[in-house]
């Protein structure tokens, strides 16, 4: 694997991982949980 | 207001629900194989691109479009986008919505089907009882009905049991049957993905004799970027299709989806939960499954050879014998069809919801009428791709419906949101209840870039492609009445699907124009 490649597939990985991760801690802030109401008990 | 439309029971059913949809064969077999053969780590920047400029904000447009026709009882583009204006030409501008859904249907369970008969081959041992491509090709001829001597029985049992599982979560309903399969599936397709790319990225060197072929090699040859491939219009359009093939957009099924949200819901959040769900199935699980897996096996040139010869090679001919290779075979084949079956039926129920979506709003059709009729024509609108597969029939459908249509419904979806909702409504629409704010550049991206970007997509794609496919070049004479057929059966159901529309419209005319 070149240095390009090791380049190319640990900024992929991040921007994915951190798109992934923005998205959960977003979605389960306490916060925001009072936002999404009764139906979301299931989550 | 539509107070008697089903509900998701919860945010996260909606979006593994939306996930699940957009997951499906294309994230595990298709987009490594696009990769490799444009550029590999270099493809990740018009595929990135696409997905920043066209794939978000369209998935975005469509949860809009979606929630906004559900407050007022629909679940389709015809009657979403009628609602957004008074000209009465909008709501067959939305024929595609329910026609494109419906088309890769009568086609996708087929292949659906063939995971589920593969998996019941891994976990008996019979797959494993040949041992090169050819035989292993052959053993894919004989079970779909078109290899010497073969029959269509194994083909057509495996195709009746993916059927009526798919009817029986619709017949469910929302709750019951798409959001509980998309909560138990979802999560036992990432932990089923998880184990085979560990078992893949540990398998070292297999071969010791060929030092080459080593994991360190494979992951090298799917990500070493090929720059000069940037400089290839090809690649541009392989990863904007990607984009749209992987997330589901441009097909109307987000819209149907979305339209059992709730006025308030959260929609900005929710989208771009789903998508950052599917990319990472597909760039981090997909990306270390397939490609590094034939390459440890069958070097650098046998992977670029295998990749040029298709997905479903890859995928139902090269995968077995991979694993074949492997101790406890049987299981991790077992399980990687499966994983392709979970993938596949969520993907399945999201295309029969919004013609579901139709029947019941427009024609007030109870689920249980709607789900036997649409079952029946299902059913009969898939044999020809069955029996026909060998003449180019099912390529001919997944052609115009999942490569051509979308394209051109995605388009019409966001000159409808720009030019009938208008820019500032949808923006402001987009953001009632949003948990997140979106960036203020996407309203200028939303409003100039993704219309350009498709607009360019289409005419490049016109100018490349669409001449020689009308005119059936290099299609054998042999198989030109099936293509015909094939195209036929799509002119059919367009014409049935306008006429469906006019009708709906003509019998809810009284109480359109009381809502209007």
């Amino acid at each position: 694997m070149t240095t390009g490649g090791i380049i190319f597939m640990a900024i992929s990985w991040i921007f994915i991982w951190s798109l992934s991760g923005f998205c959960f801690y977003k979605m389960f802030k306490p916060q925001n949980k009072g936002k999404i109401g009764p139906r979301d008990v299931g989550m | 207001m539509a107070e008697n439309r089903e509900k998701w029971g919860s945010r996260i059913g909606v979006i593994l629900a939306v996930a699940g949809s957009a997951v499906g064969l294309g994230n595990f077999l298709r987009f490594p194989t696009k990769a490799v053969l444009n550029g590999g780590g270099a493809f990740l920047i018009p595929y990135f691109v696409a997905l920043i400029l066209l794939g978000i904000p369209l998935m975005w447009v469509e949860w809009t479009l979606g929630r906004y026709g559900g407050r007022y009882g629909h679940g389709t583009a015809p009657g979403v986008f009628q609602k957004l204006g008074k000209s009465k030409a909008l709501k067959y501008l939305g024929v595609l919505g329910t026609l494109i859904p419906f088309l890769v249907l009568i086609y996708y369970m087929y292949i659906e089907s063939w995971t589920l008969g593969y998996a019941f081959f891994s976990f008996t041992g019979e797959l494993f009882t040949e041992t090169n491509q050819e035989t292993m090709k052959g053993f894919l001829n004989s079970y779909q009905g078109i290899g010497e001597g073969s029959s269509f029985t194994t083909a057509l049992i495996f195709f009746t049991i993916t059927f009526f599982t798919n009817f029986y979560f619709i017949y469910k309903g929302l709750q019951g049957g798409i959001e509980k399969l998309s909560k138990i599936g979802m999560p036992i397709l990432l932990i089923i993905a998880v184990i085979l790319a560990i078992r893949v990225l540990t398998l070292g060197t297999p071969d010791p004799t060929v030092p080459e072929q080593s994991i360190n090699n494979a992951l090298g040859f799917f990500w070493n970027p090929d720059f000069s491939q940037l400089t290839n219009a090809k690649v541009w359009i392989e990863a904007a299709g990607q984009i749209f093939f992987t997330l589901s957009v441009g097909m109307g099924m987000i819209i149907t989806y979305a339209s059992y949200l709730s006025d308030k819901d959260d929609i900005a959040l929710s989208g771009l939960s789903s998508s950052s769900i599917n990319e990472f199935c597909e760039v981090i699980l997909g990306g270390s499954i397939v490609v590094p897996a034939v390459f440890v096996f069958f070097g650098a040139a046998g992977a670029l050879s295998i990749a040029q010869t298709g997905t479903f090679n890859v995928g139902f001919v090269t995968m077995p014998l991979i694993f074949e290779k492997m101790p406890f075979g049987f299981v991790f084949s077992g399980l990687w069809f499966l994983l392709l079956f979970i993938a596949g039926i969520t993907s399945s129920v999201s295309m029969i919801q919004p013609m579901m979506s139709f029947l019941e709003d427009e024609f007030k059709v109870t689920r249980k009428k709607a789900t036997i009729v649409l079952g029946i024509i299902s059913f009969l609108a898939s044999l020809p791709a069955i029996f026909f597969i060998q003449h180019g029939f099912l390529d001919e459908l997944d052609f115009w419906s999942a490569t051509f249509f979308v394209v051109i419904f995605a388009t019409i979806e966001i000159l409808i949101f720009l030019f009938v909702m208008g820019i500032n409504k949808g923006w402001e629409e987009m953001h009632i209840g949003s948990i997140i704010k979106i960036p203020s550049f996407y309203k200028f991206i939303l409003k100039y870039v993704t219309p350009l970007y498709l607009i360019i997509m289409l005419v490049v794609w016109f100018y490349q492609q669409f001449i020689p496919i009308i005119l059936l070049e290099g299609v054998d004479e042999i198989d030109k009445p099936y293509v015909w057929g094939a195209r036929g059966l799509i002119l059919f159901f367009i014409l049935i699907n306008t006429f469906l529309v006019y009708l709906a419209w003509k019998n809810n005319k009284k109480e359109e124009e009381g809502k209007l």
